[in-house]
């Protein structure tokens, strides 16, 4: 502290002291941002999906799950223990759920984690998953991520939901970068699911490097000084075709 | 291609954790506590509405000071066109006080990004990064306009001395 700092401290806390919190309300908050207008808009969804998650023990939400993965034969297969995600990973998919999910075209739903499919495991330990959302929605699910920059704690997740894959858009797209600044960043986390068939994904990364990642059970990730973005992004299959996101 | 809500976990833990912080500095900027309330509400619903804005490139927390500072500048500038707030009204008015000391009227005299720097300094306790980060601007500024912020308070008190 300077000379003065103590100054300006003691008499800005006369001025204004530290308000207590009687006011602070989240709920409104979230009324503010259209969020309870629209849970309650999704009412007739909410009611169907707490019926689909109780017909789960039937296999009911296997099927509920096929339109989400159709196309994606890594995450086509009977549900067991090494599919379900973390507690903590579903308990927070359970809060998030409360507030409603943004899922593709504006709307908002749910994100089951009972449908969750494990796609892919990487070597360092990021676990991979597929799971249904809202209306068929493809969610894919990163959980244990490793630490990716100063404002990510290690072993958090990462979701994002999407259409169902169609051969005119082939592959889900995430990036994210912890922390960018003019001293330095981290590096960028991009990564995807597949239709079948699919062997690599590539990107531009300025205008003379293209990034090529190679596809793995549907699954591509790639943690690097690029992110990957939807411009100029294309996905190359085993039967020599390309397809480039429109 | 996706959209998500990826950070509302964090958005709300952030809230119910500073927002006392947010609304002491929303309180200072607006001038008068419900209106405050009424900048952090909204700087947070528009933070629920835009997350996937956020691209990671500096800490949430800063990005969320800046929904919510902008707000309270926003609330501020209708008040003024309504003719319901002063000026400057910076912390001057927000308890109806009229002390005299030498720092209330350096805070006031202040241009209002000295004053915002003031504000998120000494009422959100942030570092200059995200200081930075909540307004926009370089660090190297943020150290410039608080140095210069220091020297008329200096300047100030000598007045107020003779």
């Amino acid at each position: 502290m300077n000379d003065v700092e103590p100054l300006i401290v003691s008499e800005l806390e006369r001025q204004l002291p530290l308000p207590d919190g009687g006011r602070a309300d989240w709920s409104d908050v979230l009324r503010r941002a259209d969020f309870v207008r629209a849970r309650r808009r999704w009412r007739p969804v909410l009611v169907t999906a707490v019926v689909v998650a109780a017909l789960v023990g039937v296999g009911v939400a296997i099927a509920a799950g096929i339109g989400a993965f159709h196309g994606i034969k890594a995450a086509q297969h009977p549900r067991t223990a090494a599919d379900r995600l973390d507690p903590s990973v579903v308990a927070s998919i359970r809060r998030s759920n409360k507030q409603q999910m943004r899922l593709p075209h504006g709307r908002r739903g749910l994100l089951e984690p009972a449908t969750s499919r494990l796609v892919r495991e990487l070597p360092n330990g990021v676990r991979v998953f597929a799971v249904a959302g809202t209306g068929n929605a493809l969610c894919v699910v990163l959980e244990r991520l490793p630490r990716l920059g100063p404002n990510v704690k290690r072993g958090g997740y990462t979701q994002g939901c999407t259409s169902p894959l169609t051969q005119k858009v082939p592959s889900t797209l995430e990036s994210f970068r912890a922390f960018k600044g003019p001293h330095g960043e981290s590096p960028a986390l991009s990564w995807g699911i597949t239709l079948d068939g699919a062997t690599a994904v590539s990107f531009p990364a300025n205008r003379h490097l293209i990034i090529t990642v190679p596809v793995k059970h549907n699954v591509w990730v790639y943690l690097g000084k690029w992110s990957a973005t939807v411009r100029g992004f294309t996905v190359h299959f085993k039967d020599g075709h390309t397809a480039t996101i429109p | 291609m996706a959209e998500t809500a990826p950070f509302t976990g964090e958005l709300e833990d952030l809230y119910r954790g500073r927002y006392r912080h947010f609304l002491r500095v929303a309180t200072a900027i607006v001038g008068d506590e419900a209106s405050g309330h009424d900048a952090v509400q909204d700087g947070f619903a528009q933070a629920l509405r835009e997350q996937q804005s956020f691209r990671g490139e500096g800490p949430l927390e800063a990005w969320v000071w800046r929904t919510v500072v902008n707000a309270a500048l926003a609330s501020r500038r209708r008040r003024l066109a309504r003719r319901e707030a002063p000026e400057a009204a910076g912390i001057a008015n927000v308890n109806g006080q009229a002390g005299e000391s030498g720092v209330r009227t350096w805070v006031v005299a202040l241009p209002e990004r000295q004053r915002l720097v003031v504000y998120l300094r000494y009422y959100a306790d942030l570092d200059y990064r995200s200081i930075a980060d909540a307004l926009g601007v370089e660090v190297g500024t943020v150290s410039a306009t608080l140095s210069s912020a220091h020297q008329a308070l200096r300047r100030s008190m000598k007045e107020v001395e003779q």
